[in-house]
């Protein structure tokens, strides 16, 4: 809109949108934690969450969900992407991002500026009448603009007249968190309607309980060529649960494994992707060798994917596979957002 | 000692009690032979005084005491409240001050007529005050203020209260000007600093007959039009204060800088011949 109106130089970080409602709902699938880090670049947003150095939620939000995007790096080493990195409250980011008012109420015309005074201090008529291009009774969207300078604060200006609101986040010196890798060796890759597999996890979350310390409960994902083909269990002191996927191509979309894999994970941790379940259209769930999970939500509007990438490290159950050889060196690079749950 | 009216308007007294009751437990309360006065005083926090005609409320009203007529009463809100929300769908409901036969203690009893012709009364155990224990009670005075305005729709602005106040539940700064701006702050949070403004807002003009220096020299009018005024309340009971939006047409909020916010909260419509005016006291919090 109007970055160049004025002769200084342009921030380093600016974007205008009217998609804050879909920027909410990506960045509401990774909300389990307060504080993430963020991540410009001349592609979009990243927003990087983790749990227990074993697990990790990445939200992308691409460019595309923004009317205007402007990053304009100091010049960065010649063969590197550049980015900007820096720590932020996500609670607090998520609930700037719903601070635009309620609708207006209708009849507000009537409370013209007048007297009426049996509170004593009368006052004398005034003119407050409300036209009939009342910004309530036309639900103009409102627009949320994000800007950020090198070491200052995030601020949003949300503007929805005649509200406009301001609010500054505190960036945090970036805390370094390398991306836990997924292997290009798939042991499975499978797609599926998100839906099946939140109804599947909230059907496996019966058999754990609340009284039992969270990371006592385990989930099992076992993958094979012949039939149970996919099988997700949660096991738990009080019992185990089966849920079973047969390969039909009306239940998983893609189903790509040649040998019987089996991996185990904390249940709480994947349980942390379940507002991404529920949301997403389509879900691709990949494990490399090393038993690094990858669930990867494409979240969808008017055509346009999002994409929600959630990183698990196996549970070493001590029957082999699901290694979990942790601290991924992140020489693997980034996937989420890659699209290739197309 | 008597008093005895039917319910006009039970939407409306219901509306009144939930605010009420979201700010204290108890309230006084003032009949006459001209007026309906509530007047709730919490040791701390938001004062609120409720003048309303009584036709607002009531109809075929009487009232008889000794002391010129005027009854005071310690009513519970809560109790109020409950049962008048039970009457609802009534089809006629009555108020009067009897005494419990069991034990003499002075209530207000409710009987309502139901749509299903069941007759149902419910008593609320009150406390009669005698003149002099109320003589003291005042609205608090106040400067003259340095700036009214007109606020934005009450559920608007409570909206965005609430999430100020999931941010941080603490202290909200509010502020107005005469140029018809209004805006709210929250800071003192380490993550985040969020502050909202609304324009285009109304400065309603003074009664020159109700400003006895002139208007030409209120404070409103020799201020800069674009200085805002500040007052410091806390975030809970400022969501608490705007449930009012529920049943206000038309709020003015005055401001009297570092020193209170007043709110005269208009029930009624200007051209309505009955009127309605809840009054809300909030002292400003020193920085």
């Amino acid at each position: 809109m109007s970055e160049t109106q004025d002769q200084a130089p342009p921030p380093l970080f600016t974007a205008l949108t009217t998609s804050s409602r879909q920027i909410l709902t990506l960045l509401k699938c990774i909300g389990f934690q307060s504080k993430a880090q963020l991540q410009i670049s001349a592609d979009g947003l990243r927003v990087t969450v983790e749990d227990s150095h074993v697990m990790q939620g990445h939200a992308f939000i691409d460019k595309n969900l923004f009317n205007t995007y402007s990053f304009n790096p100091l010049p960065f080493e010649p063969d590197e992407d550049p980015v900007v990195q820096f720590g932020i409250s996500l609670t607090a980011l998520l609930e700037c991002l719903q601070i635009f008012g309620g609708p207006e109420a209708g009849g507000g015309g009537k409370w013209r500026g007048g007297g009426g005074g049996g509170g004593g201090d009368g006052w004398s008529g005034g003119t407050a009448g409300v036209s009939a291009f009342d910004h309530g009774l036309l639900r103009i969207a409102g627009t949320c603009r994000f800007l950020y300078e090198e070491g200052g604060p995030l601020c949003l200006i949300l503007e929805e007249p005649p509200i406009t609101t301001t609010c500054e986040l505190t960036t945090y010196t970036p805390t370094p968190l390398p991306d836990i890798p997924l292997s290009p060796t798939l042991t499975r890759k499978i797609i599926l309607k998100s839906s099946l597999l939140h109804d599947a996890i909230t059907e496996l979350s019966s058999s754990t309980s609340s009284t039992l310390p969270s990371s006592s409960s385990l989930l099992v994902i076992t993958t094979s060529p012949h039939p149970p083909s996919f099988t997700l269990s949660s096991t738990s002191p009080l019992g185990t649960t089966t849920v079973e996927f047969t390969d039909d191509r009306d239940l998983l979309e893609t189903f790509q494994v040649n040998l019987r894999t089996k991996d185990v994970y904390r249940f709480d941790l994947v349980r942390h992707a379940r507002g991404a379940m529920a949301v997403a259209s389509k879900v691709s769930v990949r494990s490399d060798e090393a038993g690094v999970l990858s669930l990867q939500f494409m979240v969808e509007w008017e055509g346009r994917a999002s994409f929600v990438d959630f990183r698990f490290l196996g549970v070493d159950d001590g029957e082999g596979g699901g290694g979990s050889d942790g601290d991924g060196d992140g020489s693997y690079g980034e996937e989420a957002g890659d699209g290739d749950s197309e | 000692m008597r008093f005895k009216t039917s319910i006009r308007n039970v939407s409306t007294f219901i509306k009144l009690t939930s605010c009420l009751v979201s700010i204290g437990k108890i309230a006084w309360l003032r009949l006459d032979e001209e007026e309906i006065r509530f007047t709730l005083m919490p040791d701390q926090g938001v004062q609120v005084f409720a003048n309303l005609a009584i036709q607002t409320l009531f109809d075929s009203y009487i009232i008889t005491s000794a002391n010129s007529n005027i009854i005071n009463l310690e009513v519970p809100l809560s109790a109020l409240h409950r049962a008048l929300r039970s009457c609802a769908s009534a089809s006629d409901a009555t108020l009067r001050l009897t005494k419990r036969a069991s034990d003499n203690t002075p209530i207000l009893c409710l009987t309502v007529t139901t749509t299903t012709n069941t007759l149902v009364t419910q008593e609320i155990p009150v406390r009669v005050l005698s003149a002099a224990s109320v003589a003291n009670i005042k609205e608090p005075t106040c400067p003259e203020p340095d700036v009214h305005i007109i606020l934005p729709a009450l559920h608007t602005l409570r909206a965005v209260v609430e999430r100020f106040n999931k941010l941080d539940a603490s202290r909200i700064a509010i502020a107005a000007n005469m140029n018809g701006e209004f805006k709210m702050r929250l800071d003192g949070n380490d993550s985040v600093k969020v502050e909202s403004i609304w324009t285009g807002l109304t400065n309603p003009l003074l009664d020159p007959e109700q400003v006895p220096g002139g208007v030409e020299n209120h404070p409103s009018t020799t201020r800069e039009k674009a200085a805002f005024a500040w007052v410091r309340v806390d975030g809970k009971e400022w969501g608490r204060v705007l449930k009012v939006g529920g049943i206000s047409r038309r709020v003015v909020a005055c401001f009297c800088e570092d020193h209170a916010l007043v709110l005269y909260v208009y029930l009624t419509d200007e051209e309505d011949e009955h009127s309605a005016v809840l009054t809300y006291y909030l002292s400003s919090f020193v920085i």
